[in-house]
Parts: C-alpha cells; sequence; structure tokens
C-alpha cells in the first residue's frame, strides 16, 4: 500500500478512528508479523509482540511524524525493538532449546539481494552493502533479521567477538556514509 | 546533528547488537535527547528496507480480537489526538503541489494518481493476503486535489480525507460514483466524517479503471428528489491499491 494512504490510515488513527486502525492493521500486520517471527521464532511469543505493537501504535500514533520516516520504518522499527526486548529476556532464561536451534541455524537470515521486487530505497541500501566485505555484510544481515547478539554472531562466524563488533561498527558507519553521500 | 559517537550508539541500538546495560542508556537517551532520537530514527529509515525481504506471515485471527479488547478495557486510552492534523494535512497538500508543479494542470490528477499507483508497486508491504483496496484523488479543473477517497469493498465503507476544502456558504458537496454502466450517490460529504457506507450494489461491483468519483455542488443540505446532478467540482479515477 501507497506511503500516502497509510499516512492517511496513521492520521485517522491519530484521531482515535477505529474503523482506520483496522485497515491498518489489515494492510501491515502479515509483514510485522513476519518480522516479529524471525526474531522470536515463536508463534506465541511473536503474536504477543503483534499485539503489543499495535496498541503502542494506536497510542503513539498523534507523534508520528511523516518527515522522520515512512509508515513502513516507523512500525517495522516498533516491531523489531519490541521483539528484541523480548527476545533478550528470554535469554535470560535460555534453554538447551537455543543452543540446539543455533546449530541447526548458521544461516543469516532472507536474503534481500535475492528478492525479485525491491524498492528504491532497499535498492539503494543494498547497493551500499554490496561494497562491504561479504563477511562482515553477513554479520550485519543476520544481526538485523535475526536479533542476534555480538557474541550469538561471533559463534555463528567464527570468529571472536572482538572482531565481530568492530565489524559492525565499521561496517554500519559505511552504510551511513554511503546512503548519506549517495 | 549528533556526533558520530552518538550515530554509531543510534545505529547499534535499531539494529539490535547492544548489551543490556548500552541499550537501557539508548533507551533512556532516546526519550531525553531530541538529537539522539532523531538519530534513531534516521537509522530506523536506513535499515528497515531490509524487512522488504522478510516474508508475510498471517497471525491468528485472536491477535485482532485482543487488540479490540485491549482498546476497549481502555488499556491504551488515546490521548491528546488531533494536535498534528494541520501539520499532516499541509504537508500532504505540499506533496500534492510539488507533484503537480511537475506537470501540466489539466494531467495533474492523472500525474498523481500515477505516482501513488508506481507507490503500490514500489511498497514494502508485501502482503498477499490484505483486503483489496482502491483509491482516487479527486482533483479540480485546475488539477488541485481536494478529496482522497480510500475504498474498500469487503470492510464495506469508503475513508474520506479532505484537503482542507469546504462548499461555499449555503452549499453541500456529494458523492458519487460513476461506473460505465451505473452511478450510484454516496451522500453527502461531511467535513467531520471521515468514513462512508459503502452501498451494497458497489460492493459487489467490478471497480476499475473506468470507475470515478465524483463530487458535486448541490443546494446546503443536498440535491432535491428527482432534481438533476449539480456541476462537477472534483473527480478522480479509481485506481486499485496493489498490496
Amino acid at each position: 500500500m501507497a506511503d500516502q494512504t497509510l499516512n492517511a490510515l496513521i492520521d485517522a488513527v491519530a484521531h482515535g478512528d477505529r474503523t482506520a486502525f483496522r485497515s491498518l492493521y489489515n494492510a501491515t500486520s502479515a509483514k510485522l508479523f513476519g518480522v516479529a517471527l524471525r526474531i522470536l521464532k515463536s508463534r506465541e511469543m511473536a503474536e504477543d509482540v503483534l499485539q503489543d505493537v499495535y496498541l503502542k501504535v494506536w497510542d503513539a500514533a498523534p507523534d508520528y511524524r511523516p518527515e522522520l520516516g515512512t509508515p513502513f520504518s516507523w512500525m517495522v522499527a516498533i516491531t523489531r525493538n519490541r521483539a528484541i526486548d523480548v527476545l533478550r529476556k528470554r535469554r535470560e532464561v535460555a534453554t538447551d532449546d537455543d543452543a540446539h536451534e543455533a546449530e541447526n541455524n548458521p544461516d543469516s537470515g532472507p536474503d534481500p539481494f535475492e528478492l525479485a521486487a525491491q524498492s528504491r530505497a532497499l535498492k539503494s541500501l543494498l547497493g551500499c552493502m554490496e561494497r562491504l566485505e561479504p563477511e562482515h555484510r553477513r554479520c550485519l544481515l543476520m544481526a538485523y533479521y535475526y536479533g542476534y547478539t555480538h557474541e550469538e554472531i561471533a559463534d555463528r562466524v567464527s570468529k571472536p567477538v572482538g572482531t565481530v563488533k568492530s565489524w559492525i561498527r565499521r561496517g554500519l558507519i559505511r552504510v551511513r556514509d554511503c546512503l548519506d553521500n549517495g | 546533528m549528533a556526533s558520530d559517537k552518538t550515530q554509531r550508539l543510534a545505529g547499534e541500538y535499531v539494529l539490535g547488537t547492544l548489551d543490556p546495560s548500552e541499550r537501557a542508556r539508548a533507551e533512556r537517551l532516546r526519550e531525553i535527547d531530541p538529537d539522539f532520537a532523531r538519530s534513531v530514527a534516521e537509522w530506523e529509515w536506513r535499515l528497515a528496507p531490509l524487512s522488504e525481504a522478510v516474508e508475510p506471515v498471517q497471525p491468528d485471527l485472536a491477535v485482532w480480537s485482543r487488540i479490540e479488547a485491549a482498546l476497549d478495557a481502555g488499556a491504551a486510552a488515546p490521548q491528546e489526538r488531533g494536535s498534528r492534523i494541520v501539520a499532516q494535512l499541509v504537508q500532504l497538500r505540499q506533496h500534492l503541489v510539488a507533484w503537480r508543479l511537475t506537470a501540466f494542470a489539466t494531467a495533474a490528477a492523472a500525474v498523481i494518481a500515477g505516482v501513488l499507483w508506481l507507490g503500490g508497486v514500489d511498497s514494502p508491504w508485501v502482503s498477499r493476503e490484505a483486503a483489496e483496496q482502491y483509491v482516487a484523488m479527486l482533483a479540480d479543473e485546475a488539477g488541485e486535489v481536494g478529496y482522497v477517497v480510500t475504498v474498500e469493498p469487503s470492510a464495506r465503507r469508503m475513508m474520506v480525507r479532505d484537503m482542507g476544502v469546504r462548499p461555499p456558504p449555503e452549499k453541500s458537496y456529494e458523492m458519487w460514483i460513476m461506473m460505465p454502466d451505473k452511478q450510484e450517490p454516496l451522500g453527502l460529504v461531511q467535513p467531520e466524517k471521515n468514513t462512508m457506507p459503502l452501498p451494497e450494489t458497489i460492493r459487489t461491483a467490478q471497480l476499475d479503471l473506468k470507475t470515478k468519483v465524483i463530487v458535486c455542488l448541490e443546494p446546503e443540505g443536498g440535491r432535491q428528489p428527482g432534481a438533476a446532478m449539480g456541476p462537477v467540482v472534483y473527480s478522480g479515477k479509481l485506481m486499485r491499491q496493489t498490496p
């Protein structure tokens, strides 16, 4: 759905319009659920997160500022943030299942480079990410899609934590400079 | 402009790789430091396109019921709503004006619709199961957009956003949907009301590019029964939104 329509919906939600809220939910929930599910790997937890996300959207709609981001970036950020918070809490009581799952999931998640229909924003971002070392890029993608910590990424790429930390830091700075300077 | 160090913290916060104490610090900073909050929003905007590659997954229907129940219970009582609408409308209007300037005035409505259409194709919200939706930008003769109408047949209603236009004194605006084989009045356009019910015949009809939504100028309170339709003030084609 076009950003203009979503902006109008968020605007109506900001005024307490429940019908618009329903439309917004219908248009966006499957995507946001997919994002949360990637990070949490549990439908039940991802559904709890989704509920929190939309209650937050309802509350925060009056503060949404289109000049600071698109409806997509705003809602995806709320979702990832909430999902990562829940993930970190769960990690505090990590189980053997988690460790087992880690061994069986060495991949870095969905491959945005393989996506057939890319938005212009994604094309520019990938153009910049392509300039990174493949290993650095892989670490960034793992962190983004799965919400892994430095330690978890280090485990998966078999490198010291300090190395992964500096790859990610440098990777982010290079992506920022590339996007900002074209 | 935030310092490099602040921007780096914001980037890692958005990426999610900060350890718990740094993350808590970033959360606090975000609340109290507008520069940091802006850096965070910028990073969110930079990285969000990556989520386009995530497969949409339909959540259980019960999630929406739970959200509604929470709203009904007042768990998320709306804060002060309404302070921002003017700013947002002004902004949307500026966008429309900018688009309009790029084209001949008479072609403007088509151009605007085209931009919106491309916006749909370019959309990161790939959600195949999303409800069918149509949108029309209603413009006057000069290409000035007065209303944005979104039609959602499955929800049996349409949303009408006005761009600040009002009928002249002692006149009313009435909205119609015009199809090649039929036309249906949708009712008076009410400034304070942004949803209108959709007639049954429209819900099941074949809506396509030949369908237009128009706004006519009528005497205050609406057209007299049996009277001819008043002059058309705004009109626009209905475009299907690619989910």
